[in-house]
């Protein structure tokens, strides 16, 4: 009885003599940040002014025009296709320039990588700074064509990303079909994959890329190359005009 | 001990306002406030600013005009002005996003979180995008610490430069926190995070909110988690994390960009209420959680939840 009534003072004691300060009431809000409810902080902004200032004229610069807003889209889609085939030729010219007597087959170019579309009309430095925000460079990596096609399960069953020099069905989020220059993948044959450093580090989970049979490091920076070439390709053709060709489709 | 309670009808409010009335902070009497009786702890957070301290141009497709830490900078101002017992707090993706990145490094947006006051961030996968470098220089800058938990950093230049908990003293409040990254293999360079040990988030989480609560005996344990809100597969997120802590009381989140309309509810493992939230990405959104302390609580006290802060 003794015991009991000591046990029930400890139990007591415990309770009265909390060790910490309790939670009485909990208030929330999310709150998003706009026009109408906040001011442009003055202290933040005589801060972050001298910094903008000095990139302004870089950003500003016209790179070329587009005849329409370049759209990030699945399964292709006219963004994604250009940048593909922006890297495909780059990396071609590469190996050309190098005299490695190399011919790039495929470019890939991971969905999630291009961070904006591309407006209509000028498009400027600032631009293709926000589409391509990383300092990724291209890389080049000889997989075997069995790697190919794994790289190509893996963006069937993304439903699309960014290719060039490929055809592909996409089936139930499977291959369906798969063609290179025309020819289906042999899986015993090697190519030649023009991707991004980070892609060959097997960001995104493209472990196919990790250990490649061969593997050149351009140390060509994707943004310098996009705004390289997008304004070449205004100042040859005029308007850029880009043109969808189903590269990528769905199956029935 | 942990969380805090929010089933039970009992609340604290009918103990403290006779007569009822709406369930709103504002009939709370001042004079709790000012003698000390209660306490209120506000956190204000951020997530994946990404550089973006301007808003988005005013012809932006999705967000025009929106967001901008230059805009933040006025809200935590008049938020620090209601209560100056204020937590401002980062669950990383600081980095990469902006040309002021490209050009400046992360140096920038942490000179601008310092001025603002921020007591604490956590690292995020693109806080590695320029390698461990560009986080050692943001660190050196920055005029609050980086907290991660399960990066173990030994090997690696960053060791001794990132803690793995921070306690501190808010208005009489201690406040735990500690941090959780994300799995860094396949989502960031391994150049980037070179030596870099990922050690498991849970287990970390629950060794870190015990020391926090039992050793450290703080009264408000908070999680700084860049691991992302939840995943249609099966991947720790900050959903699958909270129903297995005891003593987390608010996961402040990021990765994933969500927008949340009001930080989730969950229960934990004693079936007490832990609070989630996430603030969406590129500084559109500001995550804000006042806790209100009652000194005169001798036990746990039932908790209402109310999303009623202008």
């Amino acid at each position: 009885m003794r015991r009991l009534f000591l046990s029930i003072c400890t139990v007591l004691l415990l309770f009265s003599c909390s060790r910490y300060l309790t939670v009485s009431q909990v208030n929330t809000k999310n709150t998003p940040v706009e026009l109408q409810n906040s001011m442009i902080d003055s202290l933040a902004e005589s801060i972050v002014k001298p910094y903008r200032d000095s990139i302004k004229q870089d950003m500003s610069k016209i790179v070329g025009v587009t005849a329409t807003a370049l759209v990030k889209g699945k399964p292709d889609s006219k963004l994604t296709n250009l940048v593909s085939d922006i890297l495909l030729k780059c990396a071609s010219n590469y190996c050309a320039e190098k005299h490695l007597n190399i011919s790039p087959d495929v470019a890939y170019v991971n969905y999630g990588g291009l961070r904006a579309s591309l407006p209509q009309g000028e498009i400027t430095v600032g631009h293709i700074f926000e589409l391509m925000p990383f300092e990724n460079e291209i890389v080049l990596v000889k997989i075997s064509g069995e790697s190919v096609m794994k790289m190509a399960e893996r963006i069937a069953g993304r439903g699309g990303e960014g290719v060039s020099g490929l055809k592909l069905g996409i089936r139930n989020e499977k291959v369906g079909t798969l063609t290179i220059a025309g020819k289906s993948v042999d899986p015993v044959a090697s190519y030649w994959v023009v991707t991004n450093d980070y892609i060959a580090n097997g960001g995104d989970q493209m472990s196919m890329f990790i250990a490649p049979l061969e593997k050149i490091e351009t140390k060509i920076k994707i943004r310098d190359i996009l705004i390289r070439s997008l304004n070449e390709m205004y100042r040859r053709d005029g308007v850029i005009d880009v043109k969808e060709d189903g590269r990528i489709y769905n199956e029935q | 001990m942990g969380g805090f309670i929010m089933s039970n009808r009992r609340t604290f409010l009918k103990q403290t306002i006779l007569g009822g009335g709406a369930l709103t902070l504002g009939l709370i009497p001042k004079e709790l406030f000012a003698s000390g009786e209660l306490v209120r702890l506000t956190v204000m957070h951020t997530n994946d600013m990404h550089c973006h301290l301007d808003p988005f141009p005013a012809d932006h497709a999705e967000y025009p005009g929106k967001g901008g830490l230059v805009r933040i900078a006025s809200m935590v101002n008049q938020c620090r002005k209601e209560n100056p017992n204020l937590l401002l707090l980062d669950a990383g993706d600081m980095f990469q996003g902006t040309p002021y990145f490209n050009y400046f490094k992360g140096d920038l947006i942490v000179k601008v979180m310092s001025k603002m006051g921020y007591d604490a961030g956590t690292i995020g996968n693109h806080e590695f995008d320029n390698g461990m470098g560009d986080i050692l220089s943001a660190i050196n800058n920055a005029g609050f610490p980086l907290i991660s938990s399960n990066y173990d950093f030994s090997d690696t230049i960053l060791n001794g430069h990132v803690k793995t908990q921070l306690i501190l003293e808010k208005g009489g409040v201690k406040v735990g926190i500690y941090g959780l990254g994300i799995e860094l293999n396949g989502l960031v360079g391994t150049l980037n995070y070179g030596k870099t040990r990922y050690l498991d988030p849970l287990t970390t989480a629950l060794e870190m909110e015990s020391a926090l609560k039992n050793d450290h005996k703080c009264d408000l344990v908070i999680c700084l988690s860049h691991l992302g809100l939840s995943y249609e597969h099966n991947k720790i997120s900050d959903m699958t994390l909270a129903p297995q802590t005891k003593f987390t009381d608010l996961i402040v989140g990021g990765h994933t960009h969500s927008f949340l309309e009001k930080p989730l509810v969950l229960k934990n493992a004693d079936g007490n209420p832990i609070l989630v939230n996430q603030a969406g990405w590129a500084a559109l959104e500001t995550g804000k959680i006042e806790f209100i302390f009652d000194r005169r609580s001798k036990r746990k006290h039932p908790v209402e939840v109310i999303h009623n802060l202008s």
